[in-house]
Parts: structure tokens; sequence; C-alpha cells
């Protein structure tokens, strides 16, 4: 009888045990990151994943903060969510458009506040090429009156990883994706959702273009470029005739060199110096319809991710070299650009280059594709 | 000599050595024999429909980029300011392209930001 009973209860001992196993083993979960964006569309799209004969290196940088849901000890899913304010977009879709794409992973220390545009360094100790295939896009409707689109892969983008990764608790995600041109032989693109969040510094103009520019200021700042840790995006109207632009930035707009009082009259009549020269680079500049017309450039240069360069301004101009007869030179307006003194929030940063040779790309603060994982 | 002609010496002296450095990395660039990968695209930000645009069909035009607000400038007219944070897509009409001979759509992209479109 003693016996019996404890056979039974070893039986029914190693029956929960397995159970527990198995229910272990089977135990999944899914989290969409950025968590703000579960139930609700994105504020933006990325159309850069997923398009015909396009190519880009992505990394996505997510805090561990944004992955505390999963449960599970591998990541083996991710699927993107289609945008659904511009739909219109999908209508040219024919249906079987794919996108080859190999994805490295790995669990890091590097924070979404502070990604390196260097992409290697980023990643952690174990990259993981959880992905290597093609992706096939599905064929969704263009007509679109939902407030936000599923994860269903019916309608997602969706990649099984054919490696798991090995989730390291406490640390940072980092998922680099390399994908490849494909053509299906006509135009289309399939914008995923995405999320920003928006942080911008201020930029002020200072004096004007020496020529009669068709619109003022001449040189403009994008002020949501102003942040320590992304690249400062800046854009002018070059003068008629141009045939070399140059960009300078200074850092200061009273003193050039710490010592010349500033505006200094460079050119009759009034082509003014109105920051101190201090860094001189040249710039592409782009005629318009007729050498007779303004033309454009436009420059980006990446900014050191330095605490001290919170709030602080930076000053830059414009200057061009003018052939029209004899040689002349020109400048633009100035511009006080003055970085923002807020620090990122979202939890998720992007780096990224249209060039996958290169070994280092933009970087965006605060900027993510809207993306479920699911971890086993 | 004054100060202002010693800047004015030192940026002349620097514009010359800039555009010789950059004629000169052109040129190399130009005549490599080295052959650049497959993989190499560097894209820019905008796409058009159709693509080459004619002056006779309404242009759709697409941004890819991260700015919230872009231009777009038809030969002679003022630019046009578009806000791109909703869709990043929008429509000129062809009617713009009477008698014109092009268009620029600006972005602050760096070259890939800039796109001169000749009907």
């Amino acid at each position: 009888m003693l016996r019996n009973h404890t056979i039974l209860l070893s039986l029914l001992g190693l029956a929960c045990a397995s159970g527990a196993a198995a229910s272990a083993q089977s135990s999944s979960s899914t989290i969409v990151v950025p968590a703000s964006c579960a139930t609700r569309e994105g504020n933006r799209r990325m159309t850069v994943h997923f398009a015909e004969q396009r190519t880009r290196r992505i990394q996505i940088l997510v805090d561990a903060s944004q992955l505390a849901g999963l449960r599970g000890s591998r990541l083996v899913r991710l699927s993107f969510r289609k945008e659904v304010v511009a739909a219109d977009m999908y209508e040219r879709l024919r249906g079987g458009e794919v996108t080859p794409m190999v994805v490295n992973a790995s669990f890091t220390d590097t924070k979404a506040a502070s990604p390196s545009p260097v992409f290697r360094d980023n990643h952690g100790s174990n990259v993981v090429e959880v992905f290597r295939g093609t992706v096939t896009l599905p064929k969704v409707t263009s007509d679109e009156d939902r407030a936000v689109a599923s994860f269903d892969a019916i309608e997602a983008p969706t990649l099984h990883f054919t490696q798991p990764l090995p989730i390291v608790a406490g640390k940072n995600l980092c998922l680099d994706f390399e994908t490849y041109p494909a053509s299906a032989g006509h135009a289309w693109e399939w914008p995923i959702d995405a999320e920003v969040h928006r942080v911008a510094g201020t930029a002020r103009a200072i004096g004007q273009a020496c020529w009669p520019a068709d619109e003022t200021p001449a040189t403009s700042v994008m002020e949501s470029s102003l942040r320590p840790g992304m690249h400062l995006k800046s854009t002018s109207r070059t003068p008629p005739h141009t045939v070399a632009a140059f960009l300078m930035y200074g850092w200061s707009d009273r003193f050039a060199f710490g010592t010349v009082p500033l505006p200094l009259t460079l050119w009759a009549p009034n082509c003014q110096l109105t920051i101190s020269p201090d860094v001189l680079v040249p710039a592409v500049h782009f005629r318009r319809v007729s050498v007779e017309d303004e033309g454009q450039t436009s420059q980006v240069v990446p900014t050191p991710q330095l605490t001290s360069l919170y709030g602080s301004t930076i000053f830059l101009q414009y200057l061009f070299l003018v052939q029209n007869g004899s040689p002349t030179l020109a400048t633009g307006n100035g511009v006080a650009a003055t970085f923002t003194t807020q620090t990122p929030s979202l939890g998720v940063s992007l780096v990224a280059t249209t060039n996958t040779t290169s070994s280092s790309g933009r970087v965006f603060l605060d900027f993510s594709p809207v993306m479920q994982l699911e971890a086993k | 000599m004054s100060r202002r002609k010693i800047i004015l010496t030192a940026l002349c002296g620097a514009v010359v050595l800039l555009g010789a450095t950059a004629a000169r990395s052109a040129y190399v660039a130009s005549s490599s024999s080295i052959p650049r990968p497959l993989s190499v695209v560097t894209d820019n930000d905008w796409g058009v429909i159709p693509d080459p645009p004619t002056a006779d069909q309404d242009l759709t035009v697409i941004y890819r980029g991260d700015d919230e607000e872009v231009q777009y400038e038809v030969d002679g007219e003022k630019p046009v300011r578009v806000d791109v944070t909703k869709t990043g897509r929008f429509v000129i009409p062809r009617k713009a392209f009477q008698g014109k001979k092009g268009l620029t759509l600006v972005a602050h992209g760096g070259e890939s930001g800039i796109r001169v479109i000749r009907f």
C-alpha cells in the first residue's frame, strides 16, 4: 500500500514537473516598441526598410526599459506595423514584392540616448545573425479607415528569426538591418509606422545675404537637428553664377578669431562676415534651371555627444565664390544655432546610412519604427 | 596689413586650397579604374511619379527624409513650403509647370536633400 502510494506520488510529481517544463517551453510573450504606440498609430512613417531597389543599413537601439515586458529566454520574431495615415502609398503594390535582408542583433551596454555613429561600437560582444533571407511584403489595402493597424502577419512584415537571440536581462537591444536591392520591375514602397519625439533647438538669422535672394533668410538650419549627438543640417540659397560654396562654423558672432570685431565687410558693398570663420569646409551646390538663377546648397555635419553642448550656441555662415566676369565673394546670412537642453526620452534611437559598406551612419535620436517583438 | 586684409587673404587662400582639393578629388574619383562595389548605392531623399517627370502631368512627390517641412520651387516662382510630417507625399498640379523649364525640391539633407528636375 505504502509502496503503491509512493509510486503514485512519484508519477504525479513527474507529471507536474514535465507539465511545468512544457509550460515553460511553450510560454511566450510579445511587446510593442515603443510601448507608447501599443494601441495607437505612431506620429511618423519610415519608407526606408522596404522599397524597390533600395539599399540601407539601419541600426535600432532599444533601451532595456522598453524590453521589461518580455518573458522568455530567446527573441524569436519581429514584426513591423502598417502605416494607416499614409495608406495611399500601398496602392502601387502588385503583390509579391520582396526585400532581401540580413539582421544581426546583440544585447549591449550602449544606450538609445547616446548611440555612436559607428555601427560596430553599438553592438555588444555576442552578435548573432538572427535573420538572412527575403522578406515578402504583404499586399495590403490602400483604403484604410482604422485608427491603427495590427501585427497580424497578413498585414505586417514579419521576420521569424532563423537563429533565436538569447535575451540578456538588463541590457539594451541592438538590431542591425542591412537591406539589399531587389527589383519587382515597378516602383513601390511599403511604409512602416514609426514614432518620433521631436525635440528642437533654435536658429536665429544674423544679418542678411548680400544678393537680392528670392527668400529670406537665404540660409536656414533645421531646428530639430540641433541635438548633441545628431547631425546639424543647414541649407542655403546660392547667388547666381556660384562656382564654389563653403560653410563656415564659428564660436562667436562678435569677434573673428577672438580679436577682429564683427561684422566685417569682405566684399563691397555689403557682403559681410558675421561670424568667426573658425572652421571652413566645402559644400556641394546645385544650379537650378539656369546659371542666371539662384542655386541651392546644403550640408549635414555630425555633432559630438557632449553634455557641454546642450544649450550652447554655434554660428555658421555660407561663403560663395561667384564667377560672373571677374571672381567675387558673396555671403549668406549668418545663423546662431542653439542646441536643445532636452535629453533623449523615447528609449529608442536609429543609426542609418544608404551606403551599406560604410562603417558609420547618421544618428536619429528618439526615432523608432513601431515593432512587435516575440520571446519564447 | 590691416586685420581685415589678413582675414580676407586667409579666407581667399582657404577657398582656393579647398576648391583645388575638391577638384582633384573629383578628378581622381572619376578617373579611377577601381570598380566600385555594386552594393554602394547613395540615393536621394526624393522620389517622383512619374519618373522621369514631364511638364504635362501632375507630379507626385515623395519625401523620405526626416525634415518636418520641405519646399519646392518651380522655375521663376516663389518657393512653396510643405508640411511632410503627416504623409511625406504631395502633388504639384501640371498647370504649375506651364511654360516652365523645371523645378527644385529642397530639404536640409545635404547632397541627398536637393533634387533639381529639368523638363
